[in-house]
């Protein structure tokens, strides 16, 4: 029986050199060329970044999905690659929950809310592990209670990824993935859906992963990630941003930097003993 | 939740329903249908059995005494049948003789139940009292008794008499093959030597057990009701032992039957049905679970979301599969009931059409066991299915490949298997039907439909090279699309597996029905064959040409059976025209051979009058000779012998002709024996035919004799030597050893030396080889009269006569054929025979007896066992077709429906609506079309090569010329039909689609 990720509310994610490859007709893609993530247990990340950048491989390699063709994905203590079956069944069935892209992709469009929650749960039932909250009360927490008997297929867009959301944390996982929450909404259900998520997190202490294109909902989160061909270009955190160094040096800037930096603009390395480096543009402004 | 499910894929659920109700009624009418044709073929099997064979005959020799103990012994009889027995028919018959005008006569007293209300009583009332009897019509003509005579009757041996009067003339029964006389032939009249053979005398119980002490043969028949026949063999073989072990033996009874025999009949037939049946069912099933598993398949894109997410959030196996298939399993368990009950009203509305009349309809527990295993298979089948939804892991696109190859080959190799078994065993097996056999066809047709799918595949991927500049837009689409998505192809293989299936049934029920006819026909012998009796003197061929001038409808028979062989004589002017005769039964036409069957025949010393006066010269010294004058009636076909004693020198002999030829007489033999058989005589014995003549109203006319010409005498044995005197003479020198011995026959030539017939090659023959052969001559001998004949053709059998028999003419029939056996006289009626011709005859005195039509007879064949099992393929295939279709259908709309999209982009991108219709159109036409050609032409092949080999009926096949080729037409109309719902089918599935894609086009792109 595998051991339940961590006592924390939220578990920890690391990715370590993480490369992963897809077959097509015309050869191999690389999806991702070494991805290097860490998440603390508890934390709320976005991963921001084009389409095609490698978000949602991110998202379906920490899912346990697919395997990674090189690196390790580790969540909590557990290095999901090397994981039976069977194991990572049981984990997704308490510990790790993926809502993928599309709100009507992880319902049940002909149940109700209640039933669809219900079922979410119903794996971690079949193996006897203890439910905190049942589905009604978690339907109400989240403040989508009066939705409990109306059928998906009879909800608005928002409605529906918010009832997802709350079929995503049915079972309180550890790790809560979530894929484009916000995309085919309004404003206002855009709005409904991250503080939706938010007050998951809040509330539940679970370690969430967002995958977003979208910086303004990104940047409602702890810390944003962004990931651009398949690496992780730049980080930022409550405001403040980071730009990634990767392992074969090079440095992902974020796009409106890039707009000030050029190619094959010289940057100037001044280094501040005792491990400080300074950049500075070659005509002396500093970046 | 379920329901909720259920209810979202209501179109999807609606199909497997139908197509789980579907499986477990076949599964379920397959025992249910046993239970009923087993009784069928037995009622069928008994029917057609020579009547009374499968009844109870209690029998004992006895007086009075004896009759109770049978009277008693039958009652218990019936009552240990419980009422399944008809009331009893009692016989009591014992041999007895009498004179009239010193002519002894040998007739039967006979006293059978209710026997007057069976024989047509012609002058005065059935016999009632003690010492009463009733005589035929023509043993009073030949006895010279009338109403009121008294005989004088004894035993054989016996000097006691009993006196009896004559108190009614009867005629008897034409035909005694009906539930009366039960085959029971007591009717022998005209046979004997020195004390003629007539008719029983008719009288009462009574009177039978009553005369000079007799000991009558004592019989009782007891048959069984005909509603004790449909129930089954089984129904009757409990009762039969119960009533043997009580009765064998008892106080002298015996108890025979023969309905052991009918029941292995039966029961032959019911194997072969039983085989062919389960192998239809299996085939049905085998079906329906190949739908079963193709929905499944077509249902998991729409499942696999559910599949996804129940994955997701870490269901166990056991919970992915029971999501997998809980919905469709409710489903097949929900059509178990239904289906069993679609089984049995199915069974119920086809009783009277399949099964003889009476046949009880049952519900056997094999039938629910069978059902419920179906709904097992079915479940099996959809797991199997949907496999990709519950499997840990999401199959990638090598495994799903892998696992395709894997199934197609065990596929094609079940294919290989049952064709190299078609080729080498064929369906019957030492009359052993071979299940792998029979399953042939259908693991042909999975094998051949998968490669020839592939295969198409493949073709549709060269067109698509070759159109890359075409600029007909629409086949340009349609290609690409079925090109796209060859899983759309694979999911036609029960259309075209049902295809195989339909053609197969329907070629197999055609051919089998043609075969059936044939052989109704050709056992019968023509359209209508009447058994008559003819009033005395009259000549039947003279009375049917009168009846039918026209030559084509009616035809004169007489039908000689014996255990030597059966002899067909016929007006062979009229044989090409009125007997069935199918091509291919003799090299050549039957006309040229009716032509030649009646030859120029010589005249023989033929007379008619009232005396026939004999002068015959028999050297002096010979002692007294008794001479046998045989004559031959032929205006009334009967043969007579009267006897003169013969004294040495020249003297003339006299008989009177009176009653023993009325019209035309013909001399058949003279046959010599010494009076005394103990004298002793070594001189040859000279006997000269001086002259013959016969008186009539009182004028002597000379009758020739062949006297003066060669040729027209023969003597047997040939060491008679015969010597044509230069005068008016014939004259004979009889080797005195020859006398003393029987057969010495001294007969006018008025045959030819070979008579020509129609023969089998089964004919029996005296020489050996014991079989004809071609171009050999044949000697045969039926009832004792024999001939050498030439046969004009040989062929493996002939209308009436069967395999072994000969076909003559009636006229050279009645001359070599005089004695041993008594002709059934027959009026053979063709198709476009009046009503009118029986009627005419009726009007001259024929008494129609029993009719046998080739529709009686082919009614009968359609009841055997095999036939109602082609029935139930005809039946059980449209509907197969129809599912398929139905199932096929519902995918390439649900495909259509699902490719909306595609279709709002093409018109957005400006091409025109009709030409995206017709790409459709096309798309359909062509996927449609290659499992229908696919399933014709294998179907096409299987018939070719299965029919050859299935069995057409379980009796009588031998020697018919049956067709063992496809039927062609029944066939292409099979195709037709289907072709006609394929192009409504892909009518319909484009108003659907394109219907459904306007629609969307009107309200944009939105979920």
């Amino acid at each position: 029986m595998a051991k339940s990720i961590e006592s924390a509310s939220g578990a920890r994610v690391r990715l370590s050199g993480v490369v992963h490859l897809y077959p097509s007709p015309e050869g191999e893609v690389v999806a991702l060329r070494g991805v290097d993530l860490d998440i603390r247990a508890g934390e709320s990340v976005a991963l921001l970044g084009p389409s095609g950048a490698g978000k949602s491989t991110v998202l379906g390699l920490l899912a346990g999905e697919f395997t990674p063709s090189a690196g390790s994905v580790v969540i909590g203590e557990h290095d999901i690659a090397k994981l039976g079956v069977d194991v990572l069944s049981r984990l997704r069935s308490s510990d790790i929950s993926l809502v993928i892209q599309g709100a009507t992709a992880n319902l049940l469009s002909y149940a109700t809310a209640l039933e669809n929650v219900w079922f979410a749960q119903h794996g971690a039932r079949r193996r006897g592990i203890a439910l905190q909250r049942s589905a009604p009360e978690l339907l109400e927490l989240f403040g989508i209670g009066e939705l409990s008997d109306r059928r998906i297929a009879q909800m608005s867009m928002g409605e529906r990824q918010r009832v997802a959301l709350v079929a995503g944390v049915a079972v309180l996982p550890r790790l809560l993935l979530v894929d484009e929450p916000t995309s085919q909404l309004t404003n206002v259900e855009r709005d409904g859906v991250i503080e939706t998520i938010l007050t998951i997190h809040r509330e539940f202490g679970l370690t969430v992963v967002v995958v977003t294109h979208d910086s303004e909902v990104a940047s409602r989160f702890n810390r944003t990630v962004t990931i651009r061909d398949g690496r992780v270009g730049a980080e930022g955190h409550h405001g403040v941003e980071y730009a990634v160094v990767g392992r074969d040096g090079s440095l992902h800037l974020p796009p409106d930097v890039l707009d000030l930096l050029p190619p094959d603009s010289l940057v100037r390395i001044i280094r501040r003993p005792p491990d400080g480096v300074e950049l500075q543009r070659a005509d002396g402004e500093g970046l | 939740m379920l329901v909720a499910a259920i209810r979202t894929r209501r179109a999807a659920a609606t199909v497997l329903f139908m197509v789980a109700v579907i499986a477990v009624a076949a599964a379920a009418i397959g025992p249910m249908f046993l239970q009923g044709a087993d009784s069928s073929v037995f009622a069928s099997t008994a029917k057609a059995a020579p009547v009374g064979l499968t009844d109870l005959s209690v029998i004992t020799p006895g007086g009075a005494t004896q009759m109770n103990k049978l009277t008693s012994a039958a009652q218990e009889a019936r009552r240990l049948a419980h009422g399944r027995l008809a009331p009893t028919i009692f016989t009591a018959v014992e041999a007895s003789y009498f004179k009239t005008k010193g002519q002894p006569y040998e007739a039967d007293i006979l006293a059978r139940t209710r026997i007057c209300a069976h024989l047509r009583i012609v002058k005065g009332t059935c016999p009632t009292g003690v010492d009463e009897v009733a005589i035929s019509e023509r043993s009073a003509l030949t006895a010279s008794v009338g109403i009121g005579a008294h005989l004088l009757i004894s035993e054989p041996n016996s000097p006691t008499m009993t006196n009896v009067k004559v108190t009614a003339v009867y005629r008897q029964p034409s035909n005694v093959v009906d539930n009366y006389w039960r085959g029971d032939n007591y009717f022998d009249y005209g046979t004997g030597t020195r004390e003629i053979i007539l008719d029983p005398l008719i009288a009462t119980f009574d009177t039978a057990l009553a005369v000079h002490g007799a000991s009558p043969q004592l019989s009782a028949d007891l048959a069984w009701r005909s509603s004790a026949t449909h129930s089954g063999a089984s129904y009757l073989q409990a009762p039969t032992a119960k009533i043997k072990s009580r009765l064998f033996s008892r106080d002298g009874l015996v108890v025979t039957t023969g309905l052991a025999a009918v029941v292995n009949t039966a029961r032959h037939d019911e194997e072969l049905m039983s085989d062919v049946v389960l192998t239809i069912v299996l085939q049905l099933v085998l079906l329906s679970l190949v739908i079963i598993y193709t929905l499944g398949g077509a249902a998991i894109l729409a499942r696999r979301h559910e599949s996804n997410f129940a994955r997701r959030h870490g269901f166990p196996r056991s919970a992915l599969i029971t999501l997998a298939i809980s919905e469709p399993a409710a489903l097949i368990l929900a059509a178990l009931p239904v289906g069993v009950l679609v089984a049995w009203l199915t069974l119920t509305a086809l009783t009277k059409t399949l099964f003889v009349a009476g046949t009880p309809v049952s519900f056997p527990a094999v039938a629910i066991v069978l059902a419920v295993g179906a709904c097992v298979a079915g479940v099996a089948a959809l797991t199997i299915a949907s496999y990709d939804l519950w499997r840990s892991r999401v199959a990638t696109r090598r495994q799903a490949r892998r696992g395709g190859v894997v199934i197609d080959t065990f596929a094609v190799a079940l294919a290989v298997t049952g064709l190299i078994s078609l080729l080498t065993k064929g369906s019957l097996n030492g009359a052993k039907l071979s299940p792998l056999a029979l399953m042939a066809p259908g693991f042909l047709t999975l094998g051949a439909s998968i490669i020839g799918l592939r295969l198409a595949a493949l073709a549709v991927r060269m067109l698509i090279a070759r159109t890359r500049e075409s600029t007909h837009v629409a086949s340009f689409l349609a290609l690409r699309q079925i090109g796209r998505r060859p899983v759309v192809l694979r999911r036609l293989l029960p259309l075209t597996a049902a295809t195989v299936i339909l053609l197969f049934s329907v070629g197999s029920f055609f051919l089998a029905s043609s075969n059936r006819a044939l052989v109704a026909q050709l056992e019968v012998g023509t359209s209508k064959v009447a058994d008559v009796t003819l009033p005395p003197g009259l000549n039947l061929e003279a009375a049917v040409r009168s009846a039918d001038p026209t030559g084509r409808a009616a035809m004169a028979a007489e039908y000689y059976a014996s255990s030597t062989g059966n002899v067909l004589a016929v007006d062979s002017s009229r044989l090409a025209a009125v007997a069935t005769w199918p091509r291919g039964l003799s090299t050549k036409p039957l006309a040229v051979l009716a032509r030649r069957l009646s030859p120029r025949l010589a005249p023989g010393v033929r007379f008619s009058g009232d005396r026939l006066r004999l002068t015959l010269d028999l050297s002096k010294g010979t002692p007294q000779v008794v001479l046998g004058v045989s004559l031959f009636d032929e205006t009334y076909p009967q043969s007579r012998t009267l006897y003169l004693y013969l004294v040495g020198g020249l003297h003339s002999y006299t008989l009177s002709l009176a009653k023993v030829c009325p019209g035309e007489c013909r001399l058949t033999s003279l046959s010599p024996n010494w009076v005394n058989p103990a004298v002793t005589y070594s001189k040859d014995v000279s006997l000269v035919i001086q002259d013959i003549a016969v008186q009539k109203n009182a004028v002597w006319h000379h009758v020739s004799f062949g006297a003066g010409h060669r040729g027209t005498w023969n003597a047997q044995p040939s060491s008679v030597r015969i010597a044509q005197s230069a005068g008016a003479s014939v004259a004979f020198d009889i080797p005195a050893n020859q006398l003393p011995y029987s057969g010495l026959t001294l007969s006018p030539i008025d045959l030819p030396a070979k008579i020509p017939v129609i023969a089998t090659y089964g004919s029996e023959v005296v020489d050996a080889p014991p079989n004809p052969s071609p171009g050999g001559d044949i000697v045969l001998t039926p009832g004792g009269s024999m001939f050498t004949a030439h046969p004009l053709t040989l062929a493996p059998t002939l209308p009436l006569v069967g395999s072994s028999g000969v076909i003559l003419d009636i006229a050279v029939a009645q001359r070599a054929i005089t004695s041993g056996v008594t002709p059934t006289f027959q009026v053979w009626l063709s198709s476009s025979a009046s009503p009118n011709i029986l009627q005419r005859l009726q009007r001259d005195g024929v008494l129609v007896g029993s009719i046998t039509t080739s529709a009686t007879r082919l009614g009968v064949l359609d009841h055997e066992g095999i036939a109602l099992a082609y029935a139930v393929a005809l039946i059980a295939s449209p509907i197969a077709a129809l599912l398929a279709l139905g199932t096929v259908s519902f995918i390439v709309v649900t495909e259509g429906r699902r490719r909306r999209r595609d279709f709002a982009s093409l018109t957005m991108a400006g091409v025109p609506l009709r030409t995206v219709r017709r790409a459709y159109v096309v798309e359909n036409a062509v996927v449609l079309g290659i499992a229908l050609v696919l399933g014709a032409v294998i179907g096409f092949v299987s018939d070719s090569l299965a029919l050859r080999s299935l069995p057409q009926f379980v009796s009588g096949s031998d020697g018919f010329p049956i067709s063992r080729a496809a039927p062609i037409v029944p066939l292409l109309c099979a195709v037709g039909v289907l072709a006609l719902l394929l192009a409504a089918v892909v009518e319909m599935s484009t108003r659907l689609v394109l219907r459904a894609r306007r629609s969307h086009l009107d309200s944009g792109f939105s979920e």
